[in-house]
């Protein structure tokens, strides 16, 4: 697995943890959250590589970042839930 | 023109301030809706924005609400915490931000602290009168008609200890005083944001903690397929497309403030107010409303003209005044001037102690007319 993702419900909690993964140098993206991803409707989700996936829930946890769910993208179009 | 009236709206603004607004809108798109650059790069901002004021009012940056002026914040506020017919405390010194809502909830609203500039009646009558079946105390922190202060810290305590909510209107105090959510024990503080923090005209800032109750229904950009509103802020209170423009230029507002140091205005306020009541103190066909505890405002009246005469002839001399019952006649009731209101002048960060002097020199000119 290469790739994963953090959503968030709200772009605001999205933007606390990207504002926190730049302080520590970690490459991602905020984007819109893929539709597989949310069952609610739109959102927003931090992509990022899945050695950083760890480090980043750590301080997102430490720093009370609401996100939502993690996941992991298998290629293909198929994702798993990797859950919270 | 000499402008005073900078407790309705601060003038002039920064030039960072119009340049702000003029760049969102040539730059951004609508935020938190789309993924587009340009929606991004808005999201971007207001979050930026959003920083700001939570580094300057010690709090998270979900807990600060954009609004669109303090009014709309306390109706926010007053909406989640009163329901219809409940028992509040208020000021003696509110606006009718807040005593209108609280009329329309048909709310049984006990009036305390009427004494102008005196903190220790003040201070007693809201001990006697806060009990804990109250469901909010609402207190201004600056009084818009006379620029009293008023001991929110030591209201805060008071509801602290009997478990009741509080609610702070801090329109004209932010910017001009510190202004803490946490350290008061505060619900909830609204305040406006194109006052005291140099922003444009339609920003509002109300800072949350829990207990908040959705005023306006709509579309947030999250969890669209659900019919309920967001349970979580800044979602659950910022339905509808934002205001982009202005909150980049609250966000130079900020900024101006941040450069030229958080305590300038008030310091420029003060002095300018001293100096305003030291040239017309020997005037005795002018009453000032003056004491301890007061910040940004001077209300006056005058013994032989109503005081809107006097702020038209200060217009025709080019000196813009206030003048009637700004919006709180529950104020001026408490004030002993609700039945002639006031002239209040109100200088801000561009001011200087000439503006005073012409302002002195039109009086006469009031006088004699």
């Amino acid at each position: 697995m290469m790739i994963c993702y953090i959503t968030f419900r709200s772009i605001t909690g999205a933007q606390m943890g990207e504002r926190l993964l730049n302080q520590f140098g970690i490459t991602h993206v905020l984007m819109r959250t893929p539709a597989p991803m949310t069952k609610k409707g739109c959102g927003y989700a931090l992509r990022l590589k899945s050695r950083d996936l760890d480090f980043a829930v750590e301080q997102f946890r430490l720093n009370q970042v609401p996100y939502q769910r993690l996941f992991g993208d298998l290629g293909d179009g198929i994702v798993e839930d990797l859950g919270v | 023109m000499i402008y005073l009236d900078n407790s309705a709206t601060t003038y002039p603004k920064p030039p960072s301030v119009s340049q702000a607004v003029s760049y969102a809108m040539t730059h951004y798109g609508s935020p938190g809706r789309g993924g587009h650059r340009l929606a991004m790069a808005g999201a971007e901002a207001v979050y930026d924005c959003r920083c700001q004021v939570a580094e300057l009012f010690a709090c998270k940056p979900n807990q600060v609400v954009f609004t669109a002026n303090a009014t709309h914040g306390l109706n926010i506020a007053i909406s989640s915490l009163v329901g219809l017919g409940d028992k509040v405390v208020v000021s003696g010194f509110e606006h009718n931000a807040v005593m209108r809502p609280l009329y329309g909830l048909k709310a049984q609203v006990t009036v305390v602290g009427l004494n102008l500039f005196d903190w220790d009646v003040t201070i007693e009558s809201f001990r006697a009168a806060i009990t804990s079946d109250i469901k909010a105390v609402i207190c201004t922190h600056i009084s818009n008609v006379y620029g009293y202060v008023l001991p929110i810290q030591e209201i805060g305590e008071m509801c602290r200890s009997h478990g009741v909510p509080f609610i702070v209107d801090c329109a004209q105090s932010a910017g001009v005083l510190p202004v803490s959510m946490e350290n008061w024990g505060a619900n909830f503080v609204a305040m406006a944001g194109h006052k005291g923090l140099y922003g444009p005209q339609g920003t509002g800032i109300l800072l949350c903690q829990d207990g908040w109750k959705p005023l306006l229904r709509g579309g947030t950009g999250s969890l669209s397929k659900e019919m309920d509103m967001p349970v979580f802020l800044p979602d659950g209170l910022e339905p509808g497309t934002p205001n982009v423009p202005g909150i980049c230029g609250l966000g130079a507002g900020i900024s101006h403030l941040k450069t030229i140091g958080f305590d300038t205005p008030y310091m420029r306020e003060e002095k300018l107010i001293q100096y305003a009541i030291a040239r017309l103190k020997e005037r005795e066909d002018i009453t000032l409303y003056e004491g301890d505890h007061q910040a940004g405002v001077l209300s006056m009246t005058f013994a032989h003209r109503d005081c809107e005469d006097v702020a038209e002839i200060l217009s025709r001399e080019g000196i813009a005044t206030r003048a009637g019952f700004h919006c709180a006649p529950l104020a001026h009731e408490s004030g002993g001037t609700y039945g002639t209101g006031t002239l209040r002048i109100s200088p801000g960060i561009y001011n200087t102690m000439g503006d005073i002097d012409r302002f002195v020199q039109a009086l006469s000119l009031a006088e004699t007319l």
